[in-house]
């Protein structure tokens, strides 16, 4: 049986090759086209912040908002499974010097919060001092606390009406370069944290950490209006240089100071 | 005649398919942003399987050598417990620095050391 002739075939055959040739001729190469930036818009503004004396009323020197700030951390419970997490009750932005590292008879923070500056453009300018009392970490569970926890981070019990930053109760850290972040508009911060942990002595450990600048924006009442602006400031440590030994919790501790200001 | 005509026009239209139908994906350099959007990566499919086979060889990253241990057994857990990945500036984690430097000849392929630092932006998860 014969489906085509010779000259339907030789007409089909032609026009298949035809349409061919021409669709092979007219398909262009996909040429993916150049990301649209070569990275994300960074705009920094020109805010300068600072303590200065904190006189209250001066809207040029800035007050750290303690009631409104916190330090967060968190940790893998057991290394692998969800997050444990907490807070410092008792911390402040100041500089504790060898000498300032003793017991005080207060409730509230014996040191000034004014070991620091903030430059929006000239991170140079920038640099932060702060600590926390380790026996003030908070996880929600009083029994923890008070209890365990003390052991484990190498410190001792809560005294009430004592503010306790002596050697073995107290973290710092201190900011020993600011960056610029290329892919944001943070900043990029080297610093030293100190800690005796359950060490013989403090040890300091280099840490580099993210800097988030919370821009100044004018709040409160039409009649009373004043300025906030905050810092967040992001790390991580490994526990185990400390002598951290507890195997309810991971290596890593990420760190978390979310520091609000104000002019009032 | 016919039949060669036939066959010729037959074989011209089976090159004309084969080879018309294909197109080159052209990508110019610098159409991927190393910094931009991490990708999906997934630790025990795309990287285990690297660290195992080019890193924990005898001598290097195995047990009782260089830390962190990198046999597929134990490489999540060595690499996110000993300090070696900072999700908060990935580009400062001990792993990025060692396998875009020191190490960076034995894993040579630029696609895996992406994924490492994909993986590191994504902060670092076990999956």
């Amino acid at each position: 049986m014969k489906t085509f002739n010779n000259k339907t075939l030789m007409m089909f055959l032609l026009i298949v090759s035809g349409t061919g040739y021409i669709a092979s001729c007219t398909n262009e190469n996909e040429a993916i086209p150049l990301a649209a930036t070569t990275g994300p818009v960074i705009t920094r503004g020109s805010n300068n912040h600072l303590p200065l004396n904190m006189t209250a009323g001066n809207t040029s020197e800035w007050k750290l908002d303690k009631s409104h700030s916190n330090v967060l951390w968190s940790t893998s419970y057991v290394g692998a499974a969800g997050l444990l997490t907490g807070r410092f009750n008792q911390f402040g932005m100041h500089e504790v010097t060898d000498a300032e590292m003793t017991t005080y008879t207060t409730a509230g923070q014996p040191l000034k919060d004014n070991s620091w500056a903030f430059n929006e453009s000239d991170p140079s300018k920038t640099f932060f001092s702060g600590y926390v009392q380790i026996n003030t970490s908070n996880t929600g569970e009083p029994g923890r606390d008070a209890g365990c926890n003390i052991s484990a981070l190498g410190t001792t019990a809560i005294i009430s009406g004592t503010q306790n930053l002596s050697v073995t109760n107290l973290a710092k850290i201190k900011s020993t370069e600011v960056k610029l972040d290329p892919l944001s508009n943070d900043y990029i911060v080297t610093l030293n944290l100190t800690w005796k942990g359950t060490l013989g002595a403090p040890i300091t450990k280099t840490l580099v950490g993210k800097l988030k600048y919370i821009k100044r924006a004018t709040v409160g009442t039409t009649a009373a209006p004043y300025d906030v602006f905050g810092l967040q400031l992001k790390f991580q440590f490994n526990c185990r240089d400390f002598g951290i030994t507890s195997t309810s919790i991971s290596d890593k501790i990420d760190i978390e100071c979310n520091m609000n200001f104000n002019n009032k | 005649m016919k039949k060669l005509l036939i066959f010729s026009g037959f074989i011209f239209t089976m090159v004309i398919g084969i080879t018309g139908c294909y197109k080159d994906t052209i990508i110019p350099e610098g159409a991927i942003d190393p910094d931009g959007p991490p990708q999906s990566v997934s630790f025990s499919k795309d990287l285990a399987p690297i660290f195992n086979t080019k890193c924990a060889i005898s001598g290097c990253h195995v047990s009782g050598a260089h830390k962190p241990y990198l046999a597929t057994a134990v490489s999540y857990q060595a690499v996110t417990s000993g300090g070696f990945v900072n999700t908060i500036v990935p580009k400062d984690s001990k792993l990025y620095t060692m396998i875009n430097g020191e190490m960076k000849e034995y894993i040579p392929s630029a696609a895996d050391r992406q994924k490492v630092y994909d993986w590191i932006r994504n902060g670092a998860p076990n999956n």
